[in-house]
């Protein structure tokens, strides 16, 4: 059977989302609503914004995040999430060897194609 | 209690029974996250929400199956569980397929026009235990269930001792009885759908780790 591309961007995204997660706390904490749709314009990284909360529930328990509440001008408080010293660290990791396997995936695509 | 608000607190509903298996903490967390996600939504909204407003609001947010999928990701154990409670094991998985709501109503039917013979009575305890183990329904869903027959038939058997004229009064609660497992058939069968997206999509990652 011939994977579909969904199913293949649902095994892609296992193990990077989390981290392009983490990545868009590192200019600061920010609340569930503005992280969902940074990550999720595009449909490639989450498909659906309710996806981030299983992984934002997961990253604290693991402690690579953590959470503080903070008033909003346009509704009810809002819980924000912040990078932990860990979770940069982790980032950190991430990106190291990120690169690498990229560059390892484009290159033997590229010379299957050829 | 709006249409609106009705289809947001049946999403979470549903989302909520889809992520049994996670653990209580973790479940709570990232129910808290959708509703405050929907709250903020609506929130920005002006005035009332409208119905193309909560469309949007739950078309964003994704299926509660998408959703509960990413919950269950990286927990091949829980992965067939996705809906029973604590890992009962896969009969309980089995008793969430699409088979399972017609074959559960229309039985109940069946058997409770049939049910002043207790021939039908063992049958009748098979169907309602899959009502009761099964997943698919709530738990006062499966109350009002479990409920119709054995009413019907009391109500039947009044009528016979009294002897007393209840054809209309009858009449009228059949329909009743008949509306419940419409109501019921059709709750079951949307969860069940939910489920079996969510399972299709979930092996999928299963298999490669």
């Amino acid at each position: 059977m011939v994977p579909s591309e969904e199913g293949i961007l649902t095994n892609l995204r296992r193990g990077a989302v989390e981290y392009c997660v983490l990545a868009s706390l590192r200019g600061g904490a920010s609340y569930g609503r503005d992280i969902a749709q940074q990550l999720s314009a595009d449909g490639v990284l989450m498909n659906g914004e309710g996806t981030l909360y299983p992984l934002l529930a997961r990253l604290r328990k693991s402690g690579l995040v953590e959470t503080h509440w903070q008033e909003s001008t346009s509704g009810p408080p809002r819980r924000y999430y912040a990078l932990t010293g860990e979770g940069e660290r982790a980032l950190e990791v991430f990106i190291r060897a990120w690169s690498p396997f990229r560059s390892a995936v484009d290159s033997s695509l590229g010379e299957g194609e050829q | 209690m709006s249409e609106a608000a009705q289809r947001l607190a049946r999403y979470q509903d549903d989302l909520a029974r889809l992520l049994a298996a996670l653990e209580p903490a973790e479940r709570a967390e990232v129910l808290d996250g959708v509703r405050e996600h929907i709250e903020g939504a609506l929130a920005e909204v002006p005035g009332e929400a409208s119905e193309a407003d909560v469309n949007r609001i739950l078309a964003d947010l994704g299926s509660p199956g998408q959703v509960a999928e990413a919950a269950l990701a990286d927990r091949p154990a829980a992965q067939h569980l996705v809906t029973a409670a604590g890992g009962s094991g896969r009969w309980r998985e089995q008793l969430m397929g699409r088979w399972v709501p017609p074959t559960v109503t229309i039985g109940l039917l069946v058997i409770g026009l049939l049910s002043f013979t207790p021939f039908v009575w063992i049958p009748l305890v098979v169907v309602l235990a899959v009502l009761v183990a099964s997943h698919l329904w709530s738990v006062p869903e499966k109350a009002l269930g479990v409920a119709i027959v054995p009413t019907g038939l009391a109500l039947m058997s009044l009528y016979w001792i009294t002897g007393k004229d209840r054809l209309l009064f009858g009449l009228g609660l059949g329909l009743v009885a008949i509306v419940l497992l419409v109501v019921l058939a059709i709750r079951g069968s949307r969860r069940a759908a939910q489920h079996a997206h969510t399972q299709r999509s979930a092996p999928a990652s299963g298999g490669v780790s």
